[in-house]
């Protein structure tokens, strides 16, 4: 494949406080991307919704209200996306390269003089909580959440899910304390891309390389010994169309030595429009309008999960045809031809994963968040290149061991076919 | 934003569009066809997009189409709307002939086989539950599209009027409809990407020059009549909050008009700064989602506002506090620093919009279907010329009562 990996390393400079900045430069690009990344996500907090509303609060300053605030990157034609997930926070603002300095000024402001008032808290939650009304609604959402909590306990900080009544229990200064511990320079890294320039670097070095308070990095999640065992779990959701199904469980992180053997086994698997799920479970039975499979690297652990929207009386079928599925590839090595459609279909998604700066950038974070450099891509495209068919067939007898895999179900019981 | 192509015009009629874009090992490869549900007969509604599902059954000599495509490691898939059904494939250049050779194969040589047809229609069926029907307020177009369109095909979804028209949908209807629309004059091609114009052209003369021209004559419509009455219906649905939704009729994508009211929605809910959120969401806390767009149909399309309401407001207050933010905009003309912004936001957005070279080639094949696929490169020149008195004008002309539908989406308490 032809393929530059060494553009997937960023230029790296240490700010005066220790905050790393990641350079992507694109010199020919109107757009510039800049993300901040704070080791804040919701594993860390103590109150459900706390990383969240932190990260979603992060807008009015000492100076500025909300509104001042967000009327400013408007003006500006920035977009801002906020993200958190079980590990990090992060927050990320695509603007046109010609305002990149009274970005990074504004940038400066919300992270360093944030304000947090009790009246943007509940609006905030009213908001959020009607979003929460809304997602319950939905067999998938009520599936995933279940799936979790089924594969890392509901005490494990994976495996919480917020309830109704947490959006009624979170304070101002949850969220506060939240900020001043986890929103510091030790838990920060800073990735720029697109179409900056000296002076933008040197500005982001100034205002962030300084006057933030260092703390204390965040004590990261470490693997937890003992997860719950394998079950199956239906939740009952009566009068819905299609049934909900998750089934997955705890695999090797991204940096194991036999984790590429294993993505290789998942995309052959459920990784693409031709996979054997989708081939068998969609275009042979027209159970679904789509089904995959997905490797979700989280920072104590990797999930493998299987997803899928199904006919309502089909659910059970549907896993059974997933078995069935890990069965086949257990008793019978893949051909020859089947494993170069997945070599190419992998290296074609593979290029336009990163096709362009934005993606580059992008991928970083989890590079960076698991300690891992161009060399995981790398290896990677090496054992694509090299697996044989009976090293698949062996990977599926190691992985996909019957009794090994959590199964989540939402639907309606009474339409669930024996 | 400049987007230059060269264009080539084959003898029986397929438009050829090529943009150079070397930044990228991938070639984006754009097929649309001129046809959508719009051109569906009102008893067979969904056939189009049943039709782009049934593209990917394969051929006599491609009877696995994704899997060749794959094989080069390619990738390809399809949409269908209202008004034109789009193919698309990015393939690592050293393989772009591969598109040309699948493309011009299953213009002409699919095979619609009865079992075929019935797996697809059921995972069409299973799409039609999953996107309208197993989610909250999920059926809401099905609703207000036979409300706001009386005469005009723009009454039904692409999905369908009902999933019995897709179960009961015969083959030869299917057959018929292929053999119709999918002809070389009836599309329009794009090919984006380390490419000169010369061999794309060369590449689709051996493919497609080939295939005989469809003939087709130009569709008519029978267009929407100006509405002159307010419509109004209200629901009562198993959702957490009700909603309220406010559609107008106006000009087609073309229109200056569009231009206008593609600003207008930013300026009323683009943002956290926008109008909508400030005054209404933040502020009167009447909804805790507001948003105002527009739908970009060919056609004389709509320009919607949907809000969810608040517990404890009602309708008439709703919908009071709406039209007070309507009559503002009426009667006072925005301040310069807001149309900055908005045309800010808005070039933002188009930039990102034209970013990748698949992007550039299904937005040129876009525009060359409206008209002109130069035209892609005046968009925000268009949206520049907006000034406030342009506003002002449309609002006034538009966002009257009696052009508006109203859909009161009530939650069962």
């Amino acid at each position: 494949m032809n393929f530059d990996y060494r553009q997937l390393m960023p230029e790296t400079l240490r700010l005066g406080n220790g905050i790393p900045l990641y350079l992507f430069p694109d010199p020919n690009s109107e757009l510039l991307r800049i993300e901040f990344i704070f080791e804040a996500g919701s594993c860390f907090q103590r109150k459900p919704i706390q990383a969240r509303a932190c990260n979603a609060l992060l807008e009015a300053t000492l100076h500025h209200s909300a509104d001042a605030m967000t009327e400013r990157f408007d003006y500006y034609g920035a977009y801002i996306e906020k993200y958190v997930d079980r590990d990090q926070s992060s927050l990320v603002i695509y603007a046109l390269a010609r305002y990149s300095r009274e970005i990074v000024a504004l940038c400066e402001e919300i992270f360093k003089e944030a304000v947090f008032s009790a009246t943007e808290l509940k609006l905030y939650l009213e908001k959020q909580r009607s979003q929460f009304d809304i997602a319950m609604q939905k067999v998938a959402e009520v599936s995933r959440r279940a799936f979790f909590a089924q594969v890392f306990g509901e005490g494990h900080p994976y495996g919480q899910n917020i309830e109704r009544a947490d959006y009624d229990r979170l304070q101002r200064e949850d969220v506060e304390a939240f900020y001043r511990e986890f929103y510091v320079a030790a838990n920060a890294g800073i990735v720029l891309a697109g179409g900056y320039n000296d002076e933008t670097v040197k500005a982001l070095s100034d205002r962030f390389g300084c006057g933030f308070p260092i703390g204390q990095a965040a004590p990261l999640p470490a693997p937890s010994e003992a997860l719950p065992s394998a079950r199956s779990g239906f939740v009952p959701k009566a009068g819905a169309l299609q049934a909900s199904v998750r089934m997955g469980k705890v695999v090797m992180p991204p940096t194991a030595a036999d984790f590429s053997t294993f993505k290789v086994l998942d995309y052959l698997f459920g990784g693409y429009f031709g996979s054997r799920i989708m081939q068998n479970i969609r275009e042979e039975k027209g159970y679904t309008y789509g089904i995959s499979s997905y490797i979700l690297p989280l920072r104590a652990h990797t999930v493998w999960i299987v997803a899928s929207e199904v006919k309502q009386a089909c659910s059970r079928q549907v896993v059974a045809e997933i078995r069935n599925e890990m069965r086949k590839l257990c008793d019978r090595k893949p051909g020859k031809k089947e494993l170069d459609i997945v070599r190419q279909v992998y290296q074609g998604d593979f290029l336009r994963e990163m096709d362009g700066i934005f993606e580059i950038a992008e991928k970083w974070k989890f590079l960076r968040m698991f300690g891992l450099t161009d060399a995981f891509y790398r290896q990677f495209a090496e054992t694509l290149e090299q697996i044989t068919p009976a090293e698949i067939q062996q990977a599926a007898q190691r992985y996909f061991a019957a009794d090994s895999f959590h199964v989540t179900v939402c639907g309606d019981e009474a339409e669930r076919a024996e | 934003m400049n987007i230059p192509f060269e264009k080539k015009v084959l003898a029986n009629g397929l438009k050829v569009l090529v943009h150079k874009d070397t930044t990228t090992p991938m070639a984006a490869f754009n097929l649309l066809y001129d046809v959508g549900s719009k051109d569906e007969h009102p008893s067979h509604t969904g056939l189009a997009h049943l039709l782009e599902h049934l593209m990917f059954g394969g051929t006599r000599r491609f009877p696995d189409f994704d899997e060749v495509i794959e094989g080069a490691g390619g990738e390809n898939n399809a949409f269908t709307n209202n008004d034109f059904t789009n193919y698309y494939l990015q393939m690592p250049k050293d393989r772009l002939e591969l598109a040309f050779e699948v493309e011009s194969d299953r213009m002409r040589n699919l095979v619609l086989s009865p079992k075929k047809v019935g797996i697809q229609k059921d995972v069409v069926i299973e799409e039609f539950k999953e996107r309208y029907l197993n989610r909250p307020y999920g059926d809401v177009d099905l609703l207000l599209r036979p409300l706001c369109y009386t005469r005009h095909p723009y009454a039904w979804a692409t999905i369908g009027k009902e999933t019995a028209h897709i179960a009961d949908m015969p083959i030869a209807e299917i057959k018929s409809f292929y053999n119709r629309y999918y002809r070389p004059d009836n599309a329009i091609l794009a090919v984006a990407g380390p490419v000169e114009a010369e061999e794309v052209f060369a590449l689709s003369e051996k493919w497609f020059g080939g295939i005989p021209a469809g003939g087709l004559s130009p569709r008519t419509l029978t267009p929407e009549p100006e509405q002159t009455e307010a419509r109004r219906m209200e629901v009562v649905r198993d959702v957490p909050y009700s909603t309220l939704y406010k559609v107008y009729h106006i000009g087609e994508r073309m229109s200056p008009d569009f231009y206008v009211f593609d600003l207008i929605s930013d300026l009323f809910s683009n943002g956290k700064s926008s109008r909508f959120y400030v005054e209404l969401v933040k502020k009167q806390r009447l909804f805790n989602e507001l948003d105002a767009y527009v739908s970009a149909d060919i056609e004389p399309g709509t320009f919607y506002i949907r809000g969810r309401l608040n517990e404890g407001v009602g309708y008439a207050e709703a919908e009071a506090a709406l039209q007070a933010q309507i009559d503002t905009l009426a009667t006072q003309l925005p301040p310069e620093h807001e149309l900055e912004k908005i045309k800010n936001k808005l070039e933002t957005a188009l930039l990102f919009s034209n970013l990748k070279a698949l992007d550039k080639a299904t937005n040129l094949c876009y525009f060359e279907l409206m008209g002109g696929a130069g035209n892609l490169s005046a968009e925000m020149e268009k949206y520049a010329a907006v000034d406030g008195r342009r506003m002002q004008a449309a609002v006034k002309r538009y966002l009257r009562d009696e052009n508006a539908t109203t859909l009161y989406y009530t939650a069962k308490s």
